[in-house]
């Protein structure tokens, strides 16, 4: 039994909405699933599973990592080395513009070694030594597929649900529906890799869409400013800030008595979350105090802000404080050419503290109910891109077929899920959409995907719109 | 007639049923209670259409409800209430699945309908627009100043309750201030309307309405809500985000706005300016509308994948922002909920797909097509100059070759023997030998991307009748293409407008390809779009095409019938310079080929210089398909237009002869010479044109583009016959088509405007009235469909959408008699049991009060500070943003931020730079859209986000700062006048005696604080570009700064009440 029958819901989220003025001034975006649900029978109820997981940690790979060098492993690539795709693969398919008009589409075996790995011999090849640490409390999803060909889109549609800018992000979605758990910190973080160049990132893709933008993701930064605008300005101190708040929050009272707007409460409540956001988000971010032996654990790199591992532990931190939805994003995986070359570079920074975030947030008991995502937008081809010689090659966007993985959160580990035919082309067992992909992710989280949903131009939205299967086999 | 306005109290029964989540026995209503479109309809629409509504495709059991005959039987025979009420999971309706249960209230409404008979009325947003509307009649007259007032009061009434009573003068002249400008009233202001109040209390009101609406802040203001409707933004918004030159756009709606253009026209010039008689300039650039969707340039892009998507987006954008209804939902199938069936989408669709754009745009210097140029009056008179320049060196020329005859018999009597040449060769290569060292510094084999490649394999030359480039020793031979790799010719200039040239290439095409094979390319761009000068071969026609951009902005012919297949012949193509396609030839063998113009009309250099490319490539192009296969024995390249003779000479070896054009040509100093100065004339004209400013816009194909139904809205569904549609307006929603109108745009606008059309004139007043009220009477402005929510006041808004039509659709008359009524100058603040009772104001018992928007707050900054600066309209400004720069910190291929300096920093924040997908920060935490997609609301959130701009964004430090410079630089008395003028420039009123005693304490102690901190206040009061006077004291302006900042951080200031 995956699904149990649901618990009773926090007090806080059953408010009317006299109530939600008063509960949201307590937390950011405090919103109840049961609001949602208030056309439906079960208005009273609290979530609609019972949750494996909390929170989600998001390690998106933005460009696409190239699945055939890193999990798929297709030996007959390498025997075919060279040989052009066979037509009745690709079959109709369409190509992007930057390779459709190429007059052969030569079969490029992957430069790097595979072998398999752990207790449940999932492959790897050797760009991710630290992956095999965790192979076995990993879940490898090798049948994704999408139907965008260009970043922008394909990034959009796994994170929003749509090609189309316009639809709320899945972490918007849940800060929606599940408020936040910290009342000093935001519930949806996002943090990106700096100086990463590659696929740009864009604010729709933390962005609320049509629900309100205090749903949006709080992008903290490496530096200075952890969040826009946090520090005072020069010659303004901490202490002379809680006084000038004093006095604000008296003047704002004595506009209350006469006003009588229950908006001016909550804006109160909101500035006094300011003032905390204040302490706990330098708090949060300051690494200095990590034992050296988290650094042995993420790497050295951790050290320096802003890096994919800094982010990593970061990620961490967060996690332990009940953030809800902590989104990573590091570029660079778009490898058109030169990939042999590139991907190890782009491997090594993100292969131990990846793998380290696993362990770590394992040795602290989080990982049983955290859920961690590895993954990009698309994958890569199996033919090359450009001129294929002996030992280079590169690949162009490939949506039929890629590989990310999940762990923790209630997601079985040591599997792997999903077939694709011995060119790594075409799915052929077990394919999970991006939209089967969201809704697990919603189901870990105790939410229904079919029934999270958002009125707005008349029509019920849904992070998976009219689509969308839970992959129950990957569930624990 | 009297519309059929039922008692309030039903629906503020059945809402706070709803919001209380009462389960406790439901009202009993008899079915004479019921009002179908209040009661029923919202029921049936949301829990059942979905299977049982106009999407026929969808529909289950043949059962539709959006009909009043549609489910005749299940309501007789009992049918649909045994469903409802039913336990049985396999039985009730609607299913579980569909988490669409109905509550025990909604099934007893329904049981109740069905027994008083089932009677069905139509949608009221869907009814034609009443030709009058009946005012109700109040028993409280007197406090009525405006009609509108009376339909107000009479739900009051029967409500019974009381209107609030009037706001302070104060209060309400900050209000009107805000809502008509969009700024706050200034002391000036507010001491001269005290003092006009005084004398004649009416006649100030009035004066200051007056005033504000001749206010060219007025414009201002009233652009934002149309700007987030038009999705209006200074960037692409797709992948790398370029900027945009769509400025112009914008201000033409400020002006619009101030000139009081009535709305109906607004909307026609907006959706068929260019389709008016004559255009004017205005006319042709609101058509922009149309156009200033997001647009992508992202690599391996589909073009007519985006085409379509442009399209959708107009499509979309037009049903929301005009119509408020939502076209989303019929791009894949029949609505859901309204009237539309797919098909009606894509025959929408028709009235916007002709235009000639490609779907994609490529750079921020190529302006996707079709366009118009905005030259400035020096502009247009600096181009005027150079067309006097190029008439004369047309003349010139044209005299030149006129008068050449006797000079040509000179100089043969003179050069009797003359050995004739073919001057102005750029170069000549053949392949005869492989690529050396030496050579590849000017030429060589290149890949895709123009780097070096290995060498093309080479092949024998054997059966050739074209003569051989030099009588050279050794094997003739020709290069191998293969598609994917070509020849890049150095340092050869860029083929541009005004540049003749002749390029002859000795070739093979062994086997026909139907796509696009690039011969020869001297193009920039990327894979987005190309500009400059191509040859290719379309399954056997030769194209030559010269262009910024393709298809609208460019000049290009094509061969009337293919050219031989698999024999070695020369193909040689010249340019005039002439910017025409009758400027284009193309010569086979040294024959003219017949042709066909595909494209004739280019604005601007055709060689913008941006990245990729810029070398003449034989063979290949980047991300294009070059000549697979393809054997090229040599290629010649000829800066001038060369005559048949020579063509001929090099395709067949037949003698030159010096014929009167030869002459001309090559030879006749005089008409070099006037060659040379009509291309100099022509360049200095084409360089005139190049730096007026560009804009997309709306500009409609000679045949329209056909449409289709395209299944699930994708851009490769199959087509045929049956999925072609025509132009046409919904089928079974509005009133029909204008008999008399074209089927274009034009005619579409005029069916919009219609006077008693159902939605254009009902959806613009709610906008206009959710400007004034922080909410529509509808209180979803989106959506005007079945699933919308009915209005709080039917016939208020059927009664102003009436008087603003039959008063010609006059915005500022709209205003003015509501700010001027009696429903507006109430006060907001009201008894705890009033917000208890209705917290949103549905019954607007009391007056507006809102959180001002994202654009008011930092105005209201900057004017009360001084700092704001007076200019209007022009290109995009970028006020200060934190971090490093946030533009590019996640996008390598942006542009970078630039902030701006001086009285730029400064501006009105409709000016600031709108960044689709990285906007400014301090904008987004006040709830400022994307402006991605078209949204006609915003939400108007409460963050702790919205707390840190305020409190530590320097923009509004430095404001805080020069609003206490004045006030110690001015005259005043005290401290208790100096926070009594803070307090009044800021929220527009004298503080109490709390609030006085209040920030006395805080000056107090801040001056405390920074007299030990010198160096604090020093800190403090540098921030921002601006910098105090040295002549003020660091220590009381720091002091004085911190308390305007808290003042500027106050309800009473950021809130609009």
């Amino acid at each position: 039994m995956k699904h149990q029958p649901p618990n009773s819901i926090d007090n806080h989220l059953t408010v009317n909405r006299r109530h939600f003025f008063k509960s949201s001034a307590a937390g950011i975006g405090a919103m109840a699933l049961s609001q949602l649900l208030d056309n439906s029978a079960s208005a009273n109820t609290g979530l609609h599973f019972t949750p494996t997981a909390k929170r989600v940690i998001y390690l998106f790979q933005s460009g696409g990592p190239a699945q055939h060098d890193l999990f798929d492993y297709k030996p007959l690539l390498n025997k075919m080395h060279g040989q052009d795709l066979p037509p009745e693969v690709r079959g109709e398919q369409r190509l992007t513009g930057m390779s459709a008009h190429q007059t052969a589409f030569p079969l490029a075996g992957s430069k790097f070694k595979f072998a398999q790995h752990g207790n449940s011999g999932a492959w790897l090849s050797e760009l991710l030594p630290h992956h095999r640490e965790i192979v076995d409390d990993v879940c490898f999803i090798r049948s994704m597929h999408t139907e965008a060909i260009n970043h922008d889109p394909a990034i959009t549609m796994f994170q929003t649900g749509s090609q189309i800018a316009g639809r709320p992000s899945l972490g918007a979605w849940l800060s929606y529906g599940l408020g936040s758990e910290n009342q000093n910190l935001p519930s949806f973080i996002v943090l990106a890799s700096a100086g990463q160049g590659g696929q740009p990132l864009y604010a729709r893709l933390w962005g609320s869409g049509f629900l309100d933008s205090k749903y949006q993701g709080v992008r903290f930064r490496a530096g200075k400013d952890p969040v826009l605008y946090l520090s005072n300005p020069d010659g303004v101190c901490h202490s002379r800030r809680r006084a000038q708040l004093d006095k604000l929050n008296e003047l704002n009272r004595h506009q209350y008595e006469k006003e009588l707007d229950p908006e001016i409460e909550s804006r109160i409540a909101q500035y006094e979350m300011a003032f905390r956001m204040q302490t706990s988000v330098p708090e949060v971010t300051d690494l200095s105090n990590e034992p050296e032996s988290t650094f042995k654990l993420y790497g050295e790199e951790a050290k320096k802000p802003g890096t994919f591992a800094a982010n990593c532990l970061l990620a961490r931190r967060l996690a332990e404080r009940d953030v809800r939805f902590i989104q990573l994003y590091h570029q660079g995986w778009d490898q058109h050419s030169n990939l042999p070359k590139s991907i190890v570079g782009q491997a090594k920074e993100t292969d131990q503290a990846s793998a380290a975030l696993v362990k770590d947030l394992k040795q602290r008991g989080l990982l049983e109910d955290t859920l961690v995502i590895w993954g990009g937008e698309f994958g890569r081809t199996a033919y090359s891109q450009g001129v294929l010689t002996a030992d280079n090659y590169g690949r162009d966007h490939h949506p039929r077929c890629f590989t990310t993985w999940m762990a923790g959160g209630g997601v079985k580990p040591g599997i792997t899920y999903g077939d694709t035919d011995e060119f790594g082309y075409n799915i052929v067992a077990n394919g999970v959409h991006v939209h089967d992909f969201n809704a697990t992710i919603l189901s870990l989280m105790g939410i229904d995907h079919e029934r999270l949903t958002y009125k707005y131009q008349g029509r019920r939205f849904r992070l998976t719109d009219v689509h969308g299967n839970v992959v129950d086999d990957i569930l624990a | 007639m009297v519309l059929n306005e039922a008692p309030e109290y039903y629906i503020m029964r059945y809402l706070f049923a709803l919001l209380l989540l009462t389960t406790a026995s439901p009202l009993l209503v008899a079915a004479g209670e019921i009002d179908y479109n209040r009661d029923i309809r919202p029921i049936l629409s949301d829990r059942c259409y979905f299977c049982h509504g106009p999407d026929k495709e969808n529909r289950e059991a043949d059962l539709r409800f959006d009909l009043p005959d549609g489910a005749t039987e299940a309501f007789t025979s009992g049918e649909l209430v045994r469903r409802i009420f039913n336990d049985d999971p396999d039985e009730v309706m609607p299913p579980p699945s569909t988490n669409l249960s109905l509550t025990t209230k909604e099934k007893k409404l329904l049981q109740a309908w069905i027994a008083g008979g089932a009677q069905y009325a139509a949608h009221w947003a869907f009814q034609p627009l009443p030709a009058t509307v009946v005012v109700p009649t109040t028993k409280n007259q007197a406090w009525m100043r405006q009609p509108l007032d009376a339909f107000v009061l009479a739900k009051l009434e029967a409500e019974q309750l009381q209107p609030t009573r009037a706001a302070d003068p104060l209060r309400w002249l900050r209000r009107v201030t805000f809502d008509l400008t969009g700024l706050p009233p200034s002391t000036t202001t507010i001491e001269a309307f005290q003092r006009a109040f005084a004398s004649d209390a009416d006649a100030a009101y009035e004066a200051t309405v007056d005033r504000l609406l001749a206010s060219p802040a007025y414009g201002e203001q009233m652009a934002v809500a149309w700007l987030d409707a038009a999705r209006y933004a200074d960037s692409y918004g797709y992948q790398s985000d370029k900027l945009n030159t769509q400025w112009p756009y914008r201000d033409w709606v400020v002006k619009a706005f101030n000139d009081n253009l009535p709305y109906d026209d607004f909307l026609t010039w907006q959706l068929a300016g260019d389709l008016l008689e004559n255009p004017t300039r205005e006319q042709r650039l609101a058509t922009a509308f149309n156009r200033i969707h997001r647009l992508t340039n992202e690599g391996g892009s589909v073009f007519e994948e985006w085409r379509i998507e442009n399209v959708a987006d107009r499509v979309h954008t037009f049903g929301t922002a005009i119509l408020g209804l939502t076209m989303e939902c019929s791009r894949c199938h029949d609505h859901k909920y309204d009237p539309i069936t797919m098909r009606d989408y894509y025959s929408l669709s028709a009235f916007f797909n002709s235009i000639d754009e490609n779907g994609l745009y490529d750079s921020s210097e190529k302006v996707p097509s079709p366009t118009m140029l905005l030259p400035t009056p020096e502009q247009e008179a600096a181009q005027e100059e150079t067309v006097k320049q190029l008439v004369a060196a047309e003349a010139a020329f044209h005299d030149a070759t006129t008068s050449a005859a006797p000079r040509r018999t000179n100089w043969l009597q003179k050069n009797p023997h003359a050995e004739l040449k073919i001057p102005d060769q750029r170069f000549a290569l053949d392949f005869d030998q492989p690529f050396d060292e030496e050579q590849k510094k000017l030429t060589y084999p290149s890949t895709d991307n123009l780097s070096m490649a290995d060498s093309l394999e080479r092949v024998d030359v054997v059966d050739s009748n074209v003569p051989r480039l030099l009588p050279a020793e050794g094997q003739r031979r020709a290069i191998v293409l293969d598609g994917d790799r070509g020849v890049t010719i150095k340092d050869v200039e860029s083929f541009d407008r005004w540049t003749p040239f002749s390029l002859a290439i000795t070739f093979r095409e062994p086997q026909r390809e139907p796509r696009r094979s690039i011969l020869a390319t001297h193009t920039r761009g990327t894979d987005a779009g190309f500009n400059g000068w191509d040859l290719s071969l379309v399954n056997g026609h030769v194209e030559s095409r010269l262009y910024r951009v393709w298809p609208g902005n460019a000049i290009g012919i094509r061969t009337a019938a293919p050219i031989p297949v698999d024999r070695w012949q020369q193909l040689t193509s010249t340019y005039d310079g002439s910017s025409t396609a009758a400027g284009l030839k193309l010569y086979l063998d040294g024959q003219l080929l017949a042709i066909e113009v595909l494209r004739d009309k280019v604005v601007k250099s055709a060689s913008a210089k941006i990245s990729h490319g810029g070398q003449l490539v034989i063979g290949q192009r980047f991300r294009s398909r070059g000549l697979a296969g393809g054997l090229i024995d040599d290629v010649r390249l000829y800066e001038r237009e060369l005559v048949l003779t020579e063509i001929a000479h090099l395709a067949t070896g037949a003698p030159l002869a010096a014929t009167p054009a030869y002459y001309a040509s090559a030879i006749d100093e005089e008409c070099r010479t006037a060659t040379k100065q009509l291309r100099d004339a022509r360049q200095a004209y084409v360089m005139a044109e190049e730096v007026m400013q560009e804009v997309p816009v709306m500009e409609e194909l000679d045949e329209p583009r056909p449409a289709h139904v395209l299944a699930r809205g994708q851009y490769d569904a199959p087509t045929s016959d049956k999925t072609l549609v025509t132009r046409q307006i919904f089928a079974k929603l509005g009133p029909p088509f204008p008999a008399d109108a074209s089927r274009d745009r034009l005619g579409l606008a005029q069916w919009v405007t219609a006077p008693d059309h159902p939605l254009t004139a009902r959806v613009a007043v709610n906008r206009l009235w959710n400007n004034f009220f922080g909410a529509g009477l509808v209180r979803t402005p989106e959506n005007f469909g079945s699933q919308g929510e009915l209005p709080t006041h039917t016939a208020l808004l059927d009664w102003l959408a009436r008087d603003f039509v039959d008063a010609g659709w006059d915005v500022k008359r709209f205003c003015k008699n509501v700010v001027l009524s009696a429903t507006y100058r109430q006060d907001s603040a009201t008894s705890s049991a009033l917000f208890a009772r209705d917290l949103d104001n549905r019954l607007l018992a009391r007056g507006p009060a809102y959180r001002l928007g994202a654009e008011q707050i930092r105005d209201l900054a900057l004017a009360a500070s001084g700092l704001l600066s007076h200019e209007r309209g022009g290109p995009p400004v970028s006020p200060y943003q934190p971090g490093k720069d946030l533009w590019k910190e996640s996008n390598g291929m942006s542009p970078p931020y630039q902030r701006s300096v001086g009285q730029a920093l400064h501006r009105r924040s409709l000016y600031s730079v709108w960044k689709r997908t990285a906007p400014l920060p301090n904008m987004m935490a006040f709830d400022t859209t994307s402006r991605e997609v078209c949204t006609v609301r915003r939400s108007r959130t409460n963050t702790p986000l919205q707390a840190l701009v305020l409190m530590n964004d320097i923009q509004f430090v430095e404001a805080a700062r020069a609003v206490a410079e004045k006030l110690l630089t001015d005259d005043h008395e005290n401290d208790q006048k100096r926070l009594a003028a803070a307090f009044v420039v800021l929220a527009g009123r004298q503080p109490d005696a709390t609030e006085q005693r209040v920030l006395l304490e805080l000056l107090t102690e801040e001056r405390t604080y920074y007299k030990t901190h010198p160096d604090e206040a020093q800190k403090l009061i540098a921030l921002g570009d601006t910098q105090p006077s040295k002549d003020i004291s660091a220590i009381e302006l720091a002091a004085l700064t911190t308390v305007c900042q808290a003042i500027l951080n106050l309800d009473a200031t950021i809130w609009n009440r």
